[in-house]
């Protein structure tokens, strides 16, 4: 009973112990920038009795959209809270043929929305940057550190490519 | 939502959509996450506020509350010059047809949206009102002004 009604009221997220061996990134290390601030500030004005956890939650949000913004990502559950295995169509579809049955039920894939609603500024091209750099700048944004199994990066924004 | 792959069900986040009459998937997701849907099916053009498109209405298998449920699907291409003029990144809408129509009542408060499962009770009194008052059938389209 007693077990029954901890698992009731637990607000531990279910978490597969064996995702761990991916590289991936976890939302609680990206960087909080002035933009991310600004929206935050702006929620805890319009909301003043969110409480930290729902706050936390706003802002693990903020960073995603702000970070990953207009991308496909696979995003599983950590006790650390949310965790980046892939960040762009690509690199997840081929991540899920990595995983067992188990794994793919804890992963879940997002498709992430525009910041303030407006597709991101032109990418630069990539063949002058050093590849060996973990982050990199478009526009006034940094990208996130991102995930390190080289291709995460490579992606950039969503491409238009349909198949059919 | 779980939605049925080759690979077997795997979680997508889907947007509802109570002003969409059909869930829609963009092709390029369908085709990247192996979505089964027959590309040879019914052509149909898909209108939004972003604009008009192709695509293929088919079927989709989701796992809901724990319940397996096929609804329909359009699994619409997504043109260059609609994705650069949209506000928003192609994503999986869930729109009415077989979802609230169906399976699910749809309650917002606040700033949730909470989707509660039509089981027992509630979906016998939902056949039995369709039933007996079938006041949607009666209402007619009104000549434009």
């Amino acid at each position: 009973m007693w077990s029954f009604l901890s698992r009731l009221f637990s607000r531990k997220p279910r978490y597969c112990e064996s995702l761990k061996r991916f590289p991936q990134q976890l939302v609680r290390d990206l960087p909080i920038t002035p933009e991310i601030q600004r929206a935050l500030e702006g929620t805890r004005k319009a909301r003043p009795h969110l409480g930290r956890r729902v706050m936390e939650q706003a802002a693990e949000d903020f960073k995603i959209q702000f970070h990953y913004t207009g991308r496909c990502l696979a995003i599983t559950n950590t006790p650390d809270g949310i965790s980046i295995l892939a960040d762009s169509m690509e690199e997840a579809s081929d991540f899920l043929l990595k995983l067992t049955d188990e794994e793919r039920s804890y992963v879940c894939l997002d498709f992430i929305d525009y910041w303030n609603g407006e597709p991101p500024s032109e990418p630069e091209t990539n063949e002058t940057q050093d590849p060996a750099h973990q982050s990199r700048t478009n526009g006034d944004r940094v990208s996130p550190p991102g995930i390190q199994n080289g291709s995460a990066h490579d992606a950039g924004i969503p491409t238009n490519e349909v198949r059919s | 939502m779980e939605v049925l792959t080759t690979l077997g069900f795997q979680q997508m986040k889907f947007v509802p959509d109570t002003g969409s009459d059909i869930t829609t998937i963009p092709l390029e997701s369908a085709n990247r996450f192996r979505l089964p849907f027959n590309r040879s099916a019914q052509p149909i053009t898909v209108q939004g506020i972003g604009g008009r498109t192709q695509g293929s209405l088919d079927q989709v298998t989701i796992r809901l509350f724990g319940v397996v449920r096929t609804i329909p699907c359009v699994f619409a291409e997504t043109s260059p010059a609609q994705e650069t003029r949209s506000s928003r990144p192609p994503l999986n809408l869930l729109g009415r047809a077989g979802f609230l129509t169906d399976c699910c009542d749809i309650r917002i408060n606040d700033s949730y949206l909470i989707l509660t499962n039509r089981s027992g009770l509630p979906k016998w009194a939902h056949r039995l009102i369709e039933r007996f008052y079938p006041v949607w059938r009666e209402t007619k389209p009104t000549e434009p002004i």
